[in-house]
């Protein structure tokens, strides 16, 4: 899956997740905006529903069930989650590594 | 909007509320929090325990959300089928209810949150309703215990869980990731909705419900141009699905208006056609009655909704004003911006739906003043076309035969003088905001008196529309509260009030009568009248008045001061 489609739906998530966050807690809707604390803004319940929130896009628009709470995302989570480029990328290999194309075109 | 204009709040529940406060605190104007969330999952110790924390600064609206099974021991034994007992339910629901009680005392509301269970548990299945352990049958029993334990605490409010968490669907609603990963109870949809509930809650609870509705005509009431098609031929009822819906919307308005909501109608339209559809069409549920005045002609709308409110005495900021054009929409909202101009469907079948959706109406309580509001209007009408025919101002005064009925504050009349306190503007000295609970509390304090005002003439009851009060001070007495409603000024009962607090002031053994006005952007008016027509001495400094007990007050010519009885408090 093309990894800018995936980046679009984080970045979609994100301003939805700005809903919830104090002024000064918002992050930047962009591609190399930092996610996890202390370089991005998010605390644990912040990705917390970052995760549901870009979960629920990616079964919304893209046609594909994605979970982001499995041992290989969790366990590597500093990295997974570090800013907007390494959750697309590590989405892009999850989808790739179970094959599934979803329904989005690319 | 600064940190200090905001409203201190305080979120006390068994789960992660913080996404919750974080939505409370980023909503939008008027409903501006700032939200402190008690430690998690102590909710017993967070309700009877003020010397947490989360007690500092006092939160002025608490909202209390558990889940069933935290807080009743034996809920939680029902979900494990492991024989609960159902009187055990509802003694610890009693329990629970002592302890919003005591934290009832520590702030101005509480909202306490029905209990709900996810859409996904089936409890006993088939059974569920059969058995008097089913979850379902034992989950509404602890609602309606929990309802009828808080029906009269007056500063708590139950809101429903189970509306927030059935409008997303079950699936949204519960996400078991949320629970498991960050121990959130519900979806974000849920919160936003929980979110908006509550910033209405207290808007609603603080005495700023909306009170009149504008009504559009054309494809608004009714389906079709009457100017066009004629009141035969416009779409109301019958057997098309477009003319029900209308008719239904009708049916939702009624409701409204039932509740005290004064409808009104501003409309581009020929009047004595549009007036002759409203009393001559089969169908049409609303008559002239239903309302409390019209502006029905080709003039620009929000000048006409302008004239509508000033001839109701009421403000702009409560009004509410409904149109199918989006173009009057939204000329009303850029000339009137204090007017609540919601967006509304294209769709007429579900015109219905978004007028239930509506929270501006929401009062915390529903008096008999309200039910009879509107006749209220329409017996004003037949006052002033009285007073056109008759010969002088004071010849129509007497010929009203006005009754003033006194009464001290009682339990009975409590929410209505609660009611009524919180929602006068213009003829008000001092505008002090108190919930019911607050003004009982200052009435039991010495030297304090409060007293209702009934005010009734030949063309009806005008209801409670009147209170004072007067606190010792010394050799004198204060007039703290002078409220009159805005339906009964300049009928002689102000100066009816200030005859009978004289005499009060005689009775308490004081010497003078003083009052201080306390000026706000609305009661210009109340100003007014202490200036010209009080009978009191202005003091140097403008704003302060005394007049001695020694000086003979009577009641106004025509007008006649009735004491009730002392009712039983």
């Amino acid at each position: 899956m093309n990894l800018d489609l995936i980046t679009q739906q984080i970045l979609d998530a994100i301003r939805d997740l700005n809903d919830q966050l104090p002024p000064d807690g918002r992050i930047e809707p962009s591609p190399d905006a930092a996610l996890l604390a202390p370089e991005g803004k998010l605390d644990s319940l912040g990705v917390v529903n970052l995760i549901l929130l870009v979960e629920e896009r990616m079964a919304n628009r893209l046609s594909t069930e994605l979970s982001l709470t499995d041992d290989r995302t969790l366990s590597q989570s500093q990295a997974v989650f570090r800013d907007v480029t390494s959750l697309a990328t590590h989405i892009q290999l999850l989808i790739e590594s179970r094959g599934n194309l979803g329904g989005a075109a690319e | 909007m600064s940190e200090a204009s905001r409203l201190p709040a305080l979120l006390i529940s068994d789960f992660n509320a913080q996404n919750l406060a974080a939505l409370l605190n980023n909503l939008p104007e008027p409903s501006r929090f700032a939200v402190q969330v008690a430690p998690y999952g102590q909710v017993m110790q967070a309700l009877t325990d003020p010397t947490l924390d989360c007690w500092q600064p006092a939160p002025q609206a608490v909202l209390v959300w558990t889940r069933p099974q935290s807080v009743l021991p034996d809920f939680l034994r029902a979900l494990e089928y492991a024989r609960p007992s159902p009187e055990a339910v509802l003694a610890q629901v009693d329990a629970f209810c002592d302890a919003i009680r005591s934290a009832s005392s520590r702030t101005r509301w509480v909202f306490v949150v029905t209990w709900t269970l996810p859409g996904h548990e089936r409890g006993l299945g088939l059974i569920d309703w059969k058995s008097e352990t089913g979850l379902a049958r034992l989950l509404a029993q602890a609602n309606l215990r929990l309802a009828e334990d808080l029906q009269s605490v007056p500063n708590v409010f139950v809101l429903d869980g189970e509306r927030w968490a059935a409008q997303p669907g079950a699936e949204h609603a519960h996400n078991p990731k949320l629970w498991y990963l960050g121990k959130i109870g519900f979806g974000a949809q849920v919160f936003q909705l929980a979110a908006q509930d509550f910033g209405a809650a207290v808007q609603a609870a603080s005495g700023q419900a909306r009170k009149l509705l504008i009504l559009d005509l054309d494809d608004t009431l009714w389906g079709g141009i009457v100017g066009d098609v004629g009141w035969e031929g416009i779409r109301l009822g019958g057997h098309d699905a477009i003319g029900e819906a209308f008719l239904d919307f009708q049916a939702g308005l009624k409701a409204l208006k039932n509740r005290g909501v004064l409808l009104g109608i501003v409309s581009k339209n020929d009047e004595q056609l549009a007036l002759e559809a409203i009393r001559r069409h089969p169908e049409m549920l609303l008559r002239q009655e239903d309302f409390a005045g019209w502006r029905i002609n080709w003039e620009d709308k929000a000048a006409n909704v302008q004239a509508l409110v000033a001839d109701l005495n009421l403000g702009l900021q409560s009004t509410v004003f409904i149109d199918d054009n989006p173009i009057e929409r939204s000329r009303v909202r850029q000339a009137l911006p204090e007017v609540w101009v919601p967006d509304w469907p294209e769709d007429k079948l579900h015109f219905r739906r978004a007028l239930q959706s509506l929270s501006c109406f929401d009062t915390p309580s529903l008096t008999e003043e309200d039910r009879e509001r509107t006749s209220l209007y329409v017996t004003e009408r037949q006052r002033a076309s009285a007073r056109e025919q008759a010969q002088s101002f004071e010849d129509w005064l007497r010929s009203l035969e006005t009754r003033v009925i006194v009464e001290p504050l009682t339990s009975v009349n409590l929410p209505r003088t609660a009611q009524l306190l919180n929602k006068t503007n213009q003829m008000n000295l001092a505008t002090r905001r108190l919930t019911e609970a607050e003004l009982q509390a200052w009435v039991s304090l010495p030297g304090k008196h409060m007293w209702t005002y009934r005010v009734q003439d030949r063309f009806g009851d005008s209801g409670l529309t009147g209170i004072a009060s007067l606190q010792a001070e010394g050799a004198s007495v204060r007039v703290v509260d002078f409220v009159l409603s805005c339906r009964v000024m300049g009928r002689r009962v102000e100066e009816t009030i200030l005859s009978h607090l004289a005499q009060a002031a005689k009775e308490l053994g004081a010497r003078w009568i003083d009052a201080t006005y306390l000026p706000t952007p609305k009661n210009g008016v109340c100003l007014s009248f202490w200036v010209e027509r009080s009978g009191f001495e202005r003091l140097p400094g403008g704003s302060s008045f005394r007049r001695s007990v020694d000086r003979p007050f009577p009641t106004p010519e025509g007008v006649e001061l009735v004491l009730a009885a002392q009712p039983t408090p």
